[in-house]
């Protein structure tokens, strides 16, 4: 298993039962703040090791001589070609999307700023082009007015675990069916890439400013830069926001000059926007 | 109970806070509940915890979220 997050503990903590142990090992590829996984793996007696240096990592996985399922679970290393070609692996990664939609970074929050009505999560088989691999398991959630970046990729995280309870005995059996993902465009998303560029328009509507905003929102984690805005041909962060839905009335009076509100029949938004 | 335990507990209803002395080692705090948990600890208390305070050390236990909030300047 390869990879970071609660997501990679999760899915070994419960594989642990159904695989002899010494036959498992854990590889942590991102220093993750929250991460449990070395002691998840300790507690189990399953092999742990931190590896990020590519090269490493590549020759980890060329020198695998004995028949092994790799599972890539939010994993940021993008396996070589002679990994992919090693006969001995089934590489199977879980993407946060719906494939063929959204291969790439930050899935949820190109569902939520898209307008997707649903996303979902995607098990797939490893080919050289990234989340392009045929897919074993996808399951959807519906993408709800109210969801945040943090919010949706919570959720998929959930049905990530969710669905791999039921996948890990196909894989195991080798009873499980790929199929080729539907066609259409394949528009890969990149880390550097953010939602119209970071920048909200004073002339979106309320309803198109609370996607954008929910979209990039992260909490406290600044998976993007904070927004901004051009009021007056002044450039303005956004510090914070905050929505209404069309039954809840704002009492507050005029805006101050550190606030930009929009409101339409579906939302009223109110963004603050950082002090000079 | 606790106001800080009675979050902990919104946030986690599966965990047992009270008999842990280490969240994250003891698996009850991952990346994304500790997010949830600054949201209710801003709202609770009128702060801010940015993203330079979200450390495991200042989330280890509840004497640990104490005195985050301490330094933020709420008196419990």
């Amino acid at each position: 298993m390869i990879g970071s997050g609660s997501l990679l503990t999760n899915c070994l903590k419960f594989a642990v039962p159904f695989i002899p142990p010494s036959s498992v090992q854990c590889i942590e590829t991102e220093p993750a703040k929250f991460s449990n996984l070395q002691n998840v793996c300790s507690a189990n007696d399953v092999e742990y090791c931190f590896l990020q240096s590519r090269k490493e990592l590549n020759t980890f996985f060329e020198d695998i001589s004995k028949g092994s399922l790799v599972l890539s679970i939010h994993n940021n290393y993008i396996f070589g070609k002679a990994a992919i070609e090693n006969p001995k692996l089934k590489i199977v990664n879980f993407h946060n999307a719906l494939l063929p939609k959204h291969p790439g970074r930050n899935a949820p929050s190109w569902a939520i700023y898209e307008g997707d009505a649903e996303a979902g999560i995607s098990w797939h088989e490893v080919v050289p082009a990234i989340d392009k691999g045929n897919i074993i398991f996808q399951s959807s959630v519906p993408v709800t007015p109210v969801m945040t970046g943090i919010s949706l990729t919570r959720s998929l995280v959930a049905k990530g675990l969710e669905s791999f309870k039921i996948l890990l005995p196909m894989l195991l059996n080798n009873s499980y069916r790929a199929v080729e993902q539907a066609g259409g465009e394949y528009k890969m998303h990149y880390a550097h890439e953010i939602p119209n560029n970071g920048f909200a328009d004073t002339g979106w509507s309320a309803t198109r400013l609370s996607v954008f905003m929910r979209a990039l929102d992260y909490g406290a984690y600044p998976v993007f830069p904070k927004p901004s805005i051009m009021i007056n041909d002044i450039c303005r962060e956004i510090e914070s926001y905050r929505i209404a839905g069309p039954g809840e009335t704002e009492t507050k009076g005029e805006p101050s000059p550190d606030e930009f509100c929009a409101a339409d029949e579906r939302v009223s938004i109110w963004l603050n926007l950082k002090t000079d | 109970m606790d106001t800080i335990l009675e979050i902990l507990n919104n946030v986690r209803p599966d965990a047992d806070f009270a008999g842990s002395n280490n969240f994250i080692d003891d698996g009850f705090l991952d990346s994304f509940d500790v997010v949830a948990l600054v949201t209710e600890l801003d709202e609770k208390f009128g702060i801010s915890i940015d993203g330079l305070d979200i450390v495991p050390e200042n989330f280890q236990n509840i004497e640990s979220i104490k005195s985050l909030l301490a330094k933020k300047g709420v008196a419990l």
